[in-house]
């Protein structure tokens, strides 16, 4: 019968799984455990026949893939797998080891039956990526007394109103100036991100309102907004509860959007920010005239060096949104753009709000 | 009277912008080139102000503002810390040391003047 023929034989079957690079683990629908292969008994340390009928969390012990499991199950395995998979850090046979643990839904006949955790072994990327991380850091940090030097130099060049500066050489002395803003601005992009993903950042939440933080946010951009003529727009209502963030955090996350949007907005255009409080939570937008971006690109430019290209972009590490995402993601929220071709676009960010009321510090 | 600040640097081409913008802003300058240097031209020069790197040869900065805070003659001047090193481990170790004020590098020539300036009119 054709529905025997699909199914390996039983013994193969356990054969591969045993025999696979990758733990496995196989739970129920009661999240009890019903299959373990070798690789992820020694994962977890387990005795694969004593851990198979326990339940997956007082096997395993941990809180997090358990929950992944119970929402799998409790959804029927509708709810969908997460965008980005846990990883975990082991010690096996007292080694330092990485895995990137990927939670399914087990599925048969239509109905769910369990789920199916695998566990990669992610440990060399996890060393290239960390060293790879101090190598940015110590990079960034050499750059800074050059870039000092060179701020300091052309500023006063800039300032001093020397008479042989005008014309060409004016035109010249203006580009160094432009261009060590943002030499500083990548440095400092780069270093942030590689201490993010480090987790050297540390959180410190305080209650904060919104018009505040835009307010400060826009500072360093008054220069950049006057000189493209470009009408600023701050639609915040009155009555917006106060959110609970790490406030030089967010606050960088407007000044980059806001930033990212100047760039793109042509001369004599407009931005406008606003936000709402919505399921909780508080929404801010940023909102330009510029030339928009392609619906293939909206998830990509997240990722951390990616540049759109054509756009006519001012160039860039491809950084500011992936630190945006990371800030936004350590509050619990979301981050997202809408946009279309030449309609201009809206980034769109979620925050939390103080839910036991508590109001912001007042100097 | 102007007020003279003791810049504490190694690296010659912010020693000389640094020294070109404070003195077009009518400040007296004097520079040490390491940590041992500055805890000597303290003693002589006496500034009102010290600006300080941290990362130098000789004797750092942080083990310098340590120095020149437990003498009895210098811990009164206020000290601003200049850093490539912005994070906030080092800020916060320099504040605990008893720094007035920390600027992260790089930075404009009117940022630093008005951070000198306030530091100056905190101390009056």
């Amino acid at each position: 019968m054709a529905h025997h023929k699909r199914r390996l034989p039983v013994v193969l079957a356990d054969a591969v799984l045993q025999s696979l690079p990758e733990g496995t683990i196989v739970t129920d629908a009661t999240a009890t455990i019903r299959f373990i292969n070798k690789r992820a008994a020694e994962i977890f340390d387990l005795n694969p026949a004593e851990s198979i009928g326990q339940l997956f969390e007082a096997a395993i012990g941990n809180h997090s893939l358990n929950r992944t499991i119970q929402k799998i199950i409790t959804t029927g395995g509708q709810c969908l797998p997460e965008a980005v998979p846990k990883t975990l850090n082991v010690t096996v046979d007292g080694k330092e080891r990485y895995y990137k643990a990927e939670v399914s839904p087990l599925v048969e006949e239509e109905a769910l039956v369990g789920t199916v955790l695998l566990f990669t072994d992610v440990t060399h990327y996890e060393r290239a990526d960390r060293i790879k991380n101090q190598f940015v850091a110590t990079v960034s940090h050499e750059f800074r007394n050059p870039l000092t030097s060179i701020v300091l130099a052309i500023e006063l060049l800039l300032a001093g109103g020397q008479p042989d500066l005008r014309g060409e050489s004016l035109a010249l002395a203006q580009a160094i100036s432009d261009d060590a803003e943002r030499l500083t601005r990548l440095v400092g992009n780069l270093l942030n991100f590689s201490r993010m993903e480090a987790g050297e950042i540390k959180m410190e939440l305080e209650s904060v309102w919104v018009a505040e933080m835009v307010e400060t946010a826009i500072i360093p951009l008054s220069l950049q907004l006057k000189a493209k003529n470009i009408k600023l727009k701050i639609l915040i209502p009155d009555g917006l509860p106060a959110v609970y963030v790490d406030a030089t955090k967010a606050t960088w996350i407007l000044t980059n959007l806001v930033g990212n949007a100047i760039r793109y907005t042509p001369e004599d255009g407009e931005i406008t920010i606003s936000a709402c409080l919505k399921e909780k939570k508080v929404f801010v937008s940023v909102c330009d005239s510029g030339p928009g971006i392609h619906p293939r690109y909206h998830e990509k430019i997240f990722e951390k060096y990616t540049q759109v290209k054509g756009n006519g972009s001012s160039g860039g590490a491809g950084l500011g949104l992936a630190i945006a995402k990371e800030i936004v993601e350590a509050h619990g929220g979301k981050i997202w753009v809408k946009s279309d071709l030449n309609k201009g676009a809206c980034f769109r960010f979620t925050l939390p709000i103080n839910e036991q009321g508590e109001l912001p510090y007042e100097e | 009277m102007k007020n003279k600040i003791l810049l504490v640097e190694d690296e010659k081409n912010i020693v000389l912008g640094v020294t070109i913008c404070l003195r077009s802003a009518g400040l007296d300058v004097a520079v040490a080139e390491d940590g041992a240097d500055a805890l000597r031209k303290l003693e002589t020069d006496k500034p009102d102000l010290v600006l300080l790197d941290l990362v130098m040869p000789k004797l750092n900065g942080l083990d310098a503002l340590q120095a020149m805070k437990a003498n009895e003659t210098t811990r009164d001047i206020p000290v601003i810390v200049l850093s490539a090193r912005a994070q906030e481990e080092d800020i916060q170790r320099a504040m605990e040391l008893g720094a007035a004020d920390y600027m992260a590098k790089p930075f404009r020539p009117e940022e630093l003047l008005a951070v000198i300036r306030q530091v100056l009119a905190e101390g009056v």
